[in-house]
């Protein structure tokens, strides 16, 4: 039944997984040149502006994945709107810049000089969004910093321009420390790798069950998933009286939906991202959002608990993919049924 | 949502039933002091490795079946039908496992005429498995027995921890 079961969610985990970025893989081809084209855009509007600038002002940013990207987190999307988050972290001082949407035009007038894209200001970033035929087909994000700070901590860049003036500010923000620590959680193989795949099945869960919502509302953000998962996680990969490598996914799961709901029984779901600002990450949804996040939360933890008594491999997978959705495949279930030679003969009863 | 069932076998197999087979069965309960008794057979599957078994489906009663209030005649022909069809439909994987019928008591328990009916079933049908089982659906609980092939009637046990 195990064994079943684990072969279903491998076949999962391949179907919602992203492969790193920057491996020559085709399906990352079309994002990975994009966000190089976007690259070049920026590399190319400061060496414009550093024409007029003294050599030891010369503004140069350094670049690197951010988000599930970066982290190995990432799932393909099920409306087909592919993102991929860049981290920018220019040489700059905040305090040379105390309204940081002065940075943050930049990047915006850098990257707004074709046609065929839509950028967007956004709070935390600046989104580049391709469209095809009016659909929504990629987006890309960048998070702008000041890096070369007299207190040697990072600043990222809030604020629109219409802002009002508290929320253009410098927040403090390590943009790899939370990928570190995420990365460096498990230092074994097995161990990390399922935590990886746990994070990855909670968030295909959520894209899933808040198909209508929007991220910030009702809907919690990917990295929220994240931040519970580095919380409640613990591995199962051993098997507990040989000690050989036997992995189980869906009990990992199971264990740490169970224990998200166990510390939420009397509260509401707060979580800390593990870095700073360490902030609130469900600070956004409302009391009656927070009620429903946890009733499918209920929701999924009873239909794990039930597919892993189910005896039947059949019935086990469809309670699984009642809660992750198409992706994770159904056992057939004349597959796992022995066959009869032939029908049973049954003669009329009485009873009473 | 209906609870599916869990049930130990002599042989420590476990007997599944299905929740939509408990959800389907629910709507014969003899609530009311007016309904009749029903009943019709379990279909199910025995699984490979494990041996355990499920029971998926159910027949309900036809035309040709006699309900009274404390009795009920289920007619061979239909029913025989549905488990030739289901079992050429299913790669004959899904097989006759036993028999299911109402009471109008809370906590039910089999009648003289229902035991005799098991130990004539246990010699006279032609099974698949090495027992018949029996369901009898009452107002409250629903409870399980199996009839081996000496004839002895067994009530099972319901678990519902098993990994």
């Amino acid at each position: 039944m195990n064994v079943q079961i684990e072969k279903c969610f491998k076949t999962f985990h391949d179907r919602i997984k992203i492969s790193d970025l920057d491996r020559k893989e085709q399906s990352n081809m079309v994002l990975r040149e994009k966000r190089d084209l976007l690259l070049e855009d920026l590399k190319l509007y400061f060496r414009k502006k550093n024409v007029t600038r003294k050599s030891d002002e010369h503004l140069n940013f350094d670049y690197f994945n951010q988000g599930s990207y970066g982290m190995y987190t990432g799932i393909k999307p099920i409306d087909g709107d592919f993102d991929i988050d860049v981290a920018i972290v220019l040489n700059i001082d905040k305090t040379d810049y105390p309204n940081p949407t002065t940075v943050k035009k930049w990047i915006f007038e850098a990257l707004n000089a074709k046609n065929n894209r839509t950028v967007l200001w956004k709070k935390p970033c600046i989104t580049v969004q391709y469209t095809k035929a009016g659909e929504e087909k990629y987006h890309v994000d960048f998070a702008i910093y000041a890096g070369a700070n007299q207190d040697g901590h990072c600043y990222l860049a809030r604020g629109k321009e219409t802002s009002i003036p508290k929320e253009k500010r410098w927040e403090e923000s390590y943009p790899k420390a939370l990928k570190e620590k995420i990365n460096e959680k498990f230092i074994n193989d097995e161990e990390r790798h399922q935590f990886k795949r746990i994070i990855k099945y909670l968030k295909r869960w959520k894209d899933e069950k808040f198909k209508q919502e929007n991220s910030g509302t009702g809907k919690p953000t990917g990295i929220a998933l994240t931040a519970l998962a580095f919380n409640h996680f613990s591995p199962h990969v051993r098997d507990f009286f040989t000690n050989e490598t036997k992995i189980n996914d869906l009990t990992a799961l199971t264990k740490t939906v169970e224990s998200i709901n166990i510390s939420s029984i009397w509260s509401e779901i707060n979580i800390q991202l593990p870095v700073p600002p360490y902030n609130n990450l469900f600070k956004d949804m409302t009391s009656i959002q927070m009620e429903k996040f946890k009733e499918k939360l209920s929701k999924l933890k009873l239909n794990l608990e039930e597919a892993q008594k189910n005896v039947d491999p059949h019935e086990a997978s469809k309670l699984i993919q009642q809660v992750l959705g198409n992706d994770f495949p159904i056992i057939d279930k004349e597959d796992v049924s022995k066959k009869s030679p032939k029908p049973s003969i049954t003669h009329s009863g009485e009873s009473a | 949502m209906c609870k599916t069932l869990r049930y130990i076998l002599p042989n420590d197999k476990i007997l599944q039933i299905n929740s939509n087979v408990i959800r389907d069965l629910s709507k014969f309960k003899q609530s009311t002091t007016t309904s009749n008794e029903s009943g019709g057979i379990l279909l199910g599957r025995i699984l490979k490795n494990t041996n355990h078994l499920v029971i998926d489906e159910i027949t309900t009663p036809t035309q040709y079946d006699i309900q009274r209030r404390n009795y009920f005649k289920r007619s061979k022909r239909p029913h025989q039908k549905i488990i030739n069809k289901r079992w050429k439909e299913s790669n004959q994987t899904q097989n006759y496992f036993g028999e299911w019928h109402t009471h109008a008591e809370e906590n039910p328990s089999p009648s003289n005429t229902d035991l005799n009916d098991w130990k004539k079933r246990v010699i006279r049908d032609k099974l698949n498995l090495d027992f018949l089982i029996s369901m009898i659906v009452g107002i409250k609980q629903t409870n399980v027995w199996i009839t081996d092939r000496d004839c002895k009637t067994f009530k099972l046990i319901l678990t519902n921890d098993i990994g």
